[in-house]
C-alpha cells in the first residue's frame, strides 16, 4: 500500500493522543501543541477526508455540544486499520533510520 | 447583546470570503465553522486583533490545501490504480446485468457499424484524393461551344498542340482517346477497351509502369497506335498468367503485331475501369487541324496556379488559333463562343455520384442518432435501478466527479464493446456493399476500411460514452438523497423529471424516424415511377451482341456493310428467330464511340441559323432493328433499300423539323460547314425512344441505313450491335449467332453478349442501389425506434405499478388505466411525428436531384410514413400498457 503523507500521519497520531476520538479543531490544536508547527484547518480536513476514504479513520455525527454556537460536529476516531497503518509507517521509518545514529550528518540533540 | 457580542467576534470578512471561494463545497461549511470557533476562542483570550491576525495567516496557509481539495491532482492515489480499479468494478457490474449490456452493445454496434460502413464509402469515393501524386493539381481540359449548342467537348489536335506550344500554365499536358479493338494471340479472341495516349499522359498522372518501361515518343510508328503497348495489370494476370516474360512477347491488336513494353500497376483506373491496353496516340502534323474535337485532355497545373487562372490563360490563346489553323476562321471562333473549360480530375471521376452517397450518409447518421438515443434511454433506466446506491454514496461525501467516474467507466465499457462490434459489422457491410454496388459507382476499387473510419468510430463512441455518463449525473444532483433513502420504494410514482427525459428521447427518435421513412419513401416512389416510364421500345428477351470489324480485313464501308447484311440474313434464316437487326449502339448504353452529334436541316423550311442549330444523334441501322426492339412505326414504311437515300426520323425529330405535319416524303440533309451533303428522303417516322437514360426525355434520332449506297463520310459501320428476337428466351440464339459469325470469319470475336434486360437493369442500377440502402436504413430506424418506445413505456409502467394498483383499488377500471397510459404515450409520439414531419419537409428538398417525377413534399409519401410510424408506435405502447391493466392492486400496494 502507499505511504501516508506527513499531515495524515500527524492527524492519526493526534487522534491516538486524544484517546482515539477528536474533532477537527482539537486535532489541529493537538498537532500544533506537540510539534510547534501550524497545520491549517483545511489541510486537516483534507487529510481526514483521504484517511476516511481509506478506512483509516471513522467519522460520525455527534450530538450538538451544549455550548455557544452549538452545532452537530463530525467526530473522528482512529480505526484499528488506521492504527496498524501507523505502526507500519513507523516501522518503515525506523528501519530507514537504523544504523544512522553514528552518522556524523545527524548530530545528537 | 448576544448579537452584538457575536458580531464583535465575527472573523474578518475579506479573508473569510476568500477562503469560502477557494474551498470545495463539501468542506466549506465545516472548515469555516471550525475556524470561526477558533477565532472566537482566540478573540476571547488574546483579543480581537490577535484573533484577526491569526485568522488571516491561517487563511493564507489554507490556500494551497483548499485548492488541492478542489483539484486533487496529482491524486494522492495513483491515477492508474484508480482507473483500473474503477474499470474492473464497472465491468463486474455490467456483467451482472447482461440484458442491459447486451442490448446496449447490440444497438450501438448497429448504429456505429452502419455509419462506419457508409462513411467508408463516402470517404473512399468522395473525400479521399485520387491515388496520384499531388492529385489536386490534375485537371481535365476541354471546351464548350455554346454558340454551336455543343456541350462539353474535348480537345482537337489543333488546340492541343497550340496550347502545348504557347501555354505556360501546365507542367505537363496529355491527350487520350478510348477505343474498342480485337485482341488475339495468347488466348481466345477478345474484344477489349483500350486508350490511345500521348507520352505525356502518364507524366500528368505521375504513374509509372510496375514492370518494364513507359511509352515514349520514340515509340511512334505509323498505323493504328504504334508498335509498342502497355498492358493493364488485370489483363496481364488474367490472360497472360502474370508471366514476366510478357516483356519479350507481342500481342495482336486488330491484326497487327505490337510489342509489350510494360505492365501498369494494379488498380490503375484512368480513364475508366477496364481499359486493358495503352497505346501511343500517333502525332501526325498533317492531321493537326482545329476541327475534330474527339480527343480528351488532362494536364498537371504548375505549382501555384489555380484552375481559374489557368483557364483564363488558355482562353487568351484561343484567338491565336485563327492564325495557326486554316479551318479556324475568326468568324467560326466567334460564332461558336469557344471557351476553355477545366475541371479538377477528381470531379470528373466522381461525376454525379455525390448526391446519392451523401444522402446515404445522412440516412445512416439518423440511424446512429436513434441508436444513441436508445442506448441513452437504456442507460438512464439502468442508472435508475441504482438510485439508492448512488444516494448512499452521495450522502457519504462522494463528489460529483466521483459519480461521473462511476457512470463513465460503465459507459466506456459499453462504448468500447459497441465500437469493436460495430467495426466488425462495418467490415462485413462494406464487403456486402462492394458486391452489390453497381459498376457505375466510381472509384469502387479504392474502397477500403481504413484508419480514418476507425478514428471516426472511436470518436463517436467516446462522445456517446460521455453523453451517456453525464446524463444521469446531471439529474442526480437534484435528487433529495435522504428523502430517497427514507422513502425507499414506497414512492408512489416515478420522478417526473426522469419520465420527462425518457419522453424527450422517445419524441426525438420518432421525429428522426419520420425523416428517414419519408426520404426512403420518396426514393421508392421515384424508382417505381422510373420503372413505369415508357421507354419507347421493348428489349425483353432480345439478345444483343457486339461485333467490331478490324480495319485490316474490312478496310472500307462496302466490305463492312456486306458482312453485316450477310450475317443478319443468316440469322433471320435460323428457325425460331423472328427479327434480327443491327444498330451502331443500343439505347441506354454508353458507347466509347459516342456519336458525334450532327446538325440537320429540312427542305422547304428556313435554314436554321447558328443559334438554332440543334444536335441530333445519328445511328446506323438495319430494318430488322426496329422489329427486334419493337419500336413502333408511326408513319411511312421501313424501306431502306430505295434509291432515294431513305432515312428514318424519330418522332421528336420529325415534329421539330416538320411542325406543320407530314414528314414522310420530305427531304432532309446534314449541315456541314464546307460541303453540301446530298438530300435524303424521309421514309418513315418511328416512335420516341428514351436514348440516354430512362429519366431523360426521348432523343432526336436520325436513323441512317447500313446499305452501302448510303455511305456517309466519316461514318464507319465497323462496329455494330446486333439485336436478335425470336420465339423463346434470348439464350437460344447465342449458339446460332456464334456459328454464323464463325462461318463468315473465324477470327472474329463476338463480345458483349447479353440479354437486353441486363442492360436495362444496369441503367437503373445506381438508383436502385441508393434506394435499397435507404429503405434498409429506414427499416432499421423503425425497428430501433419501436424497440426504444417499447422499452421506455414498459419501464415506465413497471415503475408505476404501485400507482396503478392504487388507482384500481380506488375504483378505476383496467380500461381506464389502459387509456391513461396510451394517452400519455400517444402524446409524446404525436409530438415526435409533428416535429419529424416539419424536419422532413426541410431536409428532403436536398434529395431533389435523386427524385424522378416525385415532389420532395409529396403528400402521399408523408402520409404513409406518418401512418406507418404511428401504427408501430401505437403497437409498441399498447403491449406494455396492457401489462399495466393486469396489475393486482393488492400485490402492488403491499410490495416494497
Amino acid at each position: 500500500m502507499r505511504f501516508l503523507k506527513l499531515t495524515e500521519q500527524l492527524v492519526l497520531l493526534a487522534l491516538a493522543h486524544l484517546g482515539a476520538e477528536g474533532y477537527g479543531v482539537t486535532i489541529r490544536r493537538e498537532i500544533e501543541a506537540r510539534t510547534g508547527r501550524t497545520v491549517s484547518t483545511t489541510a486537516v480536513y483534507a487529510a481526514l477526508e483521504r484517511l476516511s476514504r481509506d478506512g483509516l479513520v471513522a467519522a460520525q455525527l455527534s450530538a450538538p455540544i451544549a455550548e455557544r454556537g452549538g452545532r452537530a460536529r463530525r467526530q473522528f476516531s482512529l480505526t484499528r486499520r488506521g492504527a496498524e497503518m501507523l505502526q507500519r509507517e513507523r516501522e518503515a521509518v525506523d528501519r530507514m533510520w537504523a544504523g544512522l545514529d553514528a552518522n556524523p550528518l545527524f548530530a545528537r540533540r | 447583546m448576544n448579537v452584538a457580542r457575536r458580531q464583535r467576534h465575527a472573523p474578518p470578512r475579506a479573508a473569510r470570503w476568500l477562503l469560502a471561494a477557494l474551498l470545495p463545497r463539501r468542506a466549506r461549511a465545516e472548515v469555516l465553522a471550525d475556524m470561526a470557533d477558533e477565532h472566537r476562542l482566540l478573540a476571547e483570550s488574546l483579543g480581537r486583533q490577535a484573533a484577526d491576525r491569526w485568522y488571516r495567516v491561517h487563511v493564507g496557509r489554507s490556500l494551497i490545501p483548499a485548492l488541492q481539495m478542489r483539484w486533487p491532482f496529482p491524486d494522492w492515489r495513483n491515477p492508474m490504480d484508480v482507473a483500473v480499479g474503477d474499470m474492473r468494478q464497472s465491468l463486474r457490474r455490467l456483467l451482472r446485468a447482461p440484458g442491459f449490456a447486451a442490448g446496449a452493445v447490440a444497438t450501438l454496434a448497429l448504429g456505429i457499424g452502419s455509419t462506419a460502413a457508409i462513411f467508408t464509402l463516402v470517404d473512399s469515393v468522395l473525400l479521399r484524393p485520387l491515388p496520384y501524386p499531388d492529385a489536386a493539381r490534375i485537371v481535365a481540359v476541354g471546351h464548350s461551344a455554346s454558340g454551336l449548342d455543343l456541350g462539353p467537348v474535348g480537345q482537337s489536335w489543333g488546340t492541343y498542340v497550340h496550347y502545348r506550344d504557347h501555354g505556360d500554365a501546365f507542367d505537363s499536358f496529355g491527350l487520350y482517346q478510348q477505343a474498342v479493338v480485337n485482341l488475339t494471340g495468347g488466348g481466345d479472341p477478345e474484344r477489349i477497351r483500350i486508350a490511345m495516349v500521348t507520352d505525356s499522359f502518364f507524366e500528368v498522372l505521375g504513374v509509372e509502369p510496375a514492370l518494364g518501361r513507359a511509352l515514349t515518343r520514340a515509340d511512334l510508328a505509323p498505323g493504328l497506335g504504334g508498335d509498342y503497348v502497355l498492358l493493364s495489370d488485370r489483363l496481364w494476370r488474367e490472360r497472360y498468367r502474370g508471366d514476366p516474360g510478357i516483356l519479350e512477347a507481342t500481342v495482336q491488336i486488330n491484326g497487327v503485331e505490337r510489342a509489350v513494353v510494360g505492365v501498369l500497376p494494379p488498380g490503375f483506373d484512368f480513364p475508366e475501369r477496364g481499359i486493358d491496353v495503352f497505346m501511343n496516340l500517333t502525332e501526325d502534323p498533317a492531321a493537326f487541324t482545329f476541327g475534330g474535337f474527339y480527343l480528351d485532355g488532362i494536364a498537371r497545373l504548375r505549382a501555384g496556379i489555380g484552375v481559374q487562372r489557368a483557364e483564363a490563360e488558355l482562353q487568351r490563346l484561343v484567338p491565336g488559333l485563327a492564325d495557326a489553323y486554316a479551318d479556324a476562321t475568326p468568324e467560326l471562333l466567334e460564332r461558336s463562343r469557344l471557351r476553355v473549360e477545366m475541371t479538377p480530375l477528381k470531379q470528373l471521376v466522381i461525376g454525379d455520384a455525390a448526391t446519392g452517397l451523401w444522402a446515404l450518409l445522412f440516412a445512416v447518421a439518423i440511424v446512429l442518432a436513434i441508436a444513441c438515443a436508445n442506448v441513452a434511454n437504456l442507460f438512464l433506466v439502468h442508472a435508475e435501478h441504482r438510485t439508492r446506491e448512488v444516494a448512499v454514496r452521495r450522502a457519504l461525501g462522494a463528489s460529483r466527479r466521483a459519480l461521473l467516474r462511476f457512470f463513465l467507466s460503465e459507459s466506456l465499457w459499453l462504448a468500447a464493446a459497441g465500437t469493436a462490434a460495430g467495426l466488425a459489422v462495418a467490415r462485413l457491410t462494406v464487403a456486402v456493399l462492394l458486391r452489390l454496388a453497381p459498376d457505375t459507382l466510381p472509384r469502387l476499387h479504392e474502397v477500403r476500411l481504413d484508419a480514418r473510419t476507425i478514428l471516426l468510430a472511436a470518436a463517436i463512441s467516446a462522445l456517446a460514452a460521455l453523453l451517456f455518463a453525464v446524463a444521469p449525473t446531471l439529474r442526480h444532483r437534484r435528487t433529495d438523497f435522504l428523502g430517497t433513502l427514507r422513502a425507499g420504494t414506497r414512492a408512489v410514482s416515478g420522478d417526473r423529471a426522469e419520465r420527462r427525459h425518457g419522453e424527450l428521447f422517445v419524441a426525438a427518435q420518432v421525429a428522426l424516424a419520420v425523416v428517414l421513412l419519408v426520404a426512403s419513401g420518396l426514393m421508392v416512389r421515384s424508382f417505381e415511377r422510373l420503372a413505369r416510364v415508357e421507354l419507347g421500345f421493348d428489349g425483353t428477351d432480345v439478345l444483343t451482341a457486339q461485333i467490331s470489324l478490324p480495319y485490316r480485313s474490312y478496310p472500307d464501308y462496302a466490305s463492312s456493310a456486306a458482312f453485316f447484311q450477310e450475317l443478319l440474313a443468316r440469322l433471320r434464316a435460323t428457325t425460331g428467330v423472328t427479327a434480327a437487326g443491327a444498330v451502331s449502339n443500343l439505347p441506354l448504353t454508353a458507347s466509347p464511340f459516342a456519336e458525334m452529334p450532327h446538325l440537320l436541316e429540312a427542305e422547304g423550311r428556313p435554314r436554321p441559323t447558328g443559334e438554332q442549330l440543334q444536335l441530333v444523334r445519328l445511328k446506323l441501322v438495319t430494318a430488322g432493328y426496329f422489329e427486334a426492339m419493337r419500336i413502333p412505326v408511326l408513319a411511312g414504311r421501313i424501306d431502306l433499300l430505295g434509291a432515294t437515300r431513305p432515312v428514318i426520323l424519330s418522332e421528336p425529330l420529325a415534329r421539330r423539323l416538320f411542325p406543320d405535319g407530314e414528314a414522310v416524303g420530305r427531304r432532309v440533309r446534314r449541315v456541314a460547314p464546307d460541303e453540301q451533303p446530298p438530300w435524303a428522303t424521309v421514309a418513315a417516322v418511328v416512335g420516341p425512344v428514351r436514348e440516354q437514360a430512362p429519366d431523360r426525355p426521348p432523343a432526336e434520332i436520325y436513323y441512317v441505313p447500313l446499305a452501302e449506297s448510303f455511305a456517309e463520310p466519316g461514318f464507319s459501320p465497323g462496329f455494330m450491335t446486333l439485336t436478335v428476337r425470336g420465339d423463346g428466351p434470348s439464350s437460344l440464339w447465342l449458339d446460332p449467332l456464334r456459328r454464323a459469325v464463325a462461318e463468315l470469319d473465324s477470327a472474329l470475336p463476338v463480345s458483349g453478349v447479353r440479354s437486353y434486360d441486363r442492360i436495362l437493369r444496369a441503367a437503373t442500377a445506381r438508383r436502385a442501389f441508393t434506394m435499397i440502402l435507404l429503405a434498409v436504413a429506414a427499416a432499421v430506424a423503425l425497428f430501433l425506434g419501436a424497440v426504444g418506445l417499447y422499452a421506455v413505456t414498459a419501464y415506465g409502467v413497471g415503475r408505476r405499478t404501485r400507482e396503478f394498483g392504487v388507482r384500481m383499488a380506488l375504483g378505476a377500471s383496467p380500461a381506464e388505466v389502459l387509456r391513461m397510459v396510451t394517452f400519455e404515450g400517444g402524446g409524446v409520439v404525436v409530438l415526435g411525428l409533428a416535429v419529424g414531419a416539419a424536419l422532413a419537409l426541410l431536409t428532403t428538398r436536398l434529395l431533389a436531384s435523386l427524385l424522378f417525377e416525385v415532389s420532395p413534399a409529396d403528400p402521399l409519401t408523408f402520409l404513409i410514413a406518418i401512418a406507418l410510424l404511428a401504427a408501430v408506435a401505437m403497437f409498441a405502447t399498447l403491449l406494455p400498457a396492457r401489462r399495466a391493466t393486469r396489475v393486482d392492486p393488492v400485490r402492488a400496494l403491499g410490495a416494497d
